[in-house]
């Protein structure tokens, strides 16, 4: 099982075009981090070098299974929620079908099943991109922004689901202010 | 598909016509004819193919959750290639069709066969190379600027000329940008072997595959 020592970021630099973020040195030691921080301060880029989607400078101790959400991500608007969390679970990892209805339920997207994603709300797509990610099996969660746009109760539903997940880490980012004195988190700041 | 069906239709309407002045030439002139719409048809197909699976609809993030990124990019591949060897076929059945209804007495099956092969070849030949550009470019005019470079081919090439007769530049362009045309003496076919063509698609999927290991896989 992973401890929560092995998650820690030393030195990460990633060098754009027109400027760099550097990040010195940060360990996740709870299994619930909130990283905040402005707009350009590092929050993404950390999140996606953790997630070994850019390359970067320095060193990231990760599990080898990671799973990451983007805070804005194209899905196929022709597709239905159904159909498009289908053909999801036949790639790669089998995901349980039962996995999928209880998040279904947990958002409250039941009644959604057959609608068309392009005719979904924001707030129900940032949760069909949750969900995405959520129903697979990894040991760390990088969530990209995942509270913007979705309403209090799926805020809720999402923060109490991450608390029930005692063999998994999530870090998730957050620019938007939110009171988490009744979380048993750790914030950190960029 | 009906626009496939027009652009067909009144080519085959054009080249009936033409075949009138030259009828010793006929069957030769339908089957260019056939071929040179093919390879407009099926670059412009692909160039909007690419778009499509490269620019428009991006699902990388939520697929590289679940496979590798070279298993992602491979299985792209090999759908675009099923999507282009579909439309290949459609416009060879429509032809073929066309032909058995309207030219009986032509016998072309046999050389649209073949057509049909080297076609496939040449489609998957800058399927990769359209594909190579964008990767290293990373953007829409990587394609467009690959796509301008065969037509420069196409414009440029010329039909029934002696492989030993063509000029320096186009030897110079057939290195990369291949085109089927028909040579003297040698009937339809590329100016390299289609060794040559294989080694350079292997060669240029090695390289992409070693040039973006390291990269960026989004912004």
């Amino acid at each position: 099982m992973l401890t929560i020592q092995e998650v820690s970021v030393k030195n990460v630099r990633k060098t754009y075009k027109n400027h760099h973020v550097s990040i010195r040195e940060l360990s996740f030691t709870k299994a619930i981090t909130i990283i905040k921080g402005e707009n350009g301060s590092g929050k993404s880029t950390l999140l996606k070098a953790m997630a070994s989607l850019i390359s970067y400078e320095g060193e990231i101790v990760r599990p080898d299974r990671v799973g990451f959400m983007q805070e804005e991500v194209s899905l196929p608007l022709d597709s239905s929620l159904r159909l498009f969390l289908s053909s999801l679970r036949s790639i790669g990892q089998k995901t349980k079908e039962e996995k999928i209805d209880y998040f279904i339920d947990l958002f409250s997207l039941k009644e959604k099943l057959d609608e068309k994603l392009g005719a979904l709300s924001k707030g129900m797509r940032m949760k069909v991109n949750l969900i995405q990610c959520l129903m697979e099996e990894k040991d760390l969660y990088l969530l990209d922004e995942p509270f913007s746009g979705l309403d209090k109760e799926s805020v809720r539903a999402l923060v109490s689901y991450m608390h029930k997940q005692t063999d998994k880490k999530f870090i998730v980012t957050s620019h938007i202010f939110f009171d988490v004195s009744d979380l048993d988190c750790e914030v950190l700041y960029l | 598909m009906v626009l496939l069906i027009v652009l067909a239709l009144a080519f085959f309407l054009y080249s009936v016509n033409n075949l009138n002045d030259h009828m010793d030439k006929a069957e030769l002139i339908l089957l260019l004819d056939i071929l040179s719409l093919g390879k407009l048809w099926m670059m412009v197909f692909l160039l909007f193919l690419m778009m499509l699976a490269y620019i428009i609809h991006q699902y990388d993030v939520i697929l590289l959750n679940r496979v590798s990124k070279e298993r992602l990019e491979i299985a792209r591949l090999v759908a675009l290639m099923v999507l282009l060897w579909w439309m290949v076929t459609m416009y060879f059945m429509l032809f073929a069709l066309v032909c058995m209804v309207f030219l009986p007495s032509f016998n072309v099956f046999e050389d649209l066969a073949s057509l049909y092969l080297n076609l496939l070849f040449l489609g998957v030949y800058y399927l990769i190379l359209f594909w190579a550009f964008f990767q290293v470019s990373q953007h829409l005019l990587g394609l467009v600027g690959g796509f301008f470079l065969y037509m420069v081919v196409y414009i440029g090439g010329t039909h029934f000329v002696a492989k030993d007769q063509v000029g320096d530049l186009f030897m110079f362009l057939s290195l990369f940008f291949v085109d089927l045309l028909y040579y003297e003496g040698d009937g339809f076919d590329f100016y390299y072997s289609r060794i040559y063509y294989l080694g350079l698609i292997l060669a240029v999927t090695i390289g992409v595959f070693a040039l973006r290991k390291n990269a960026d896989l989004i912004n």
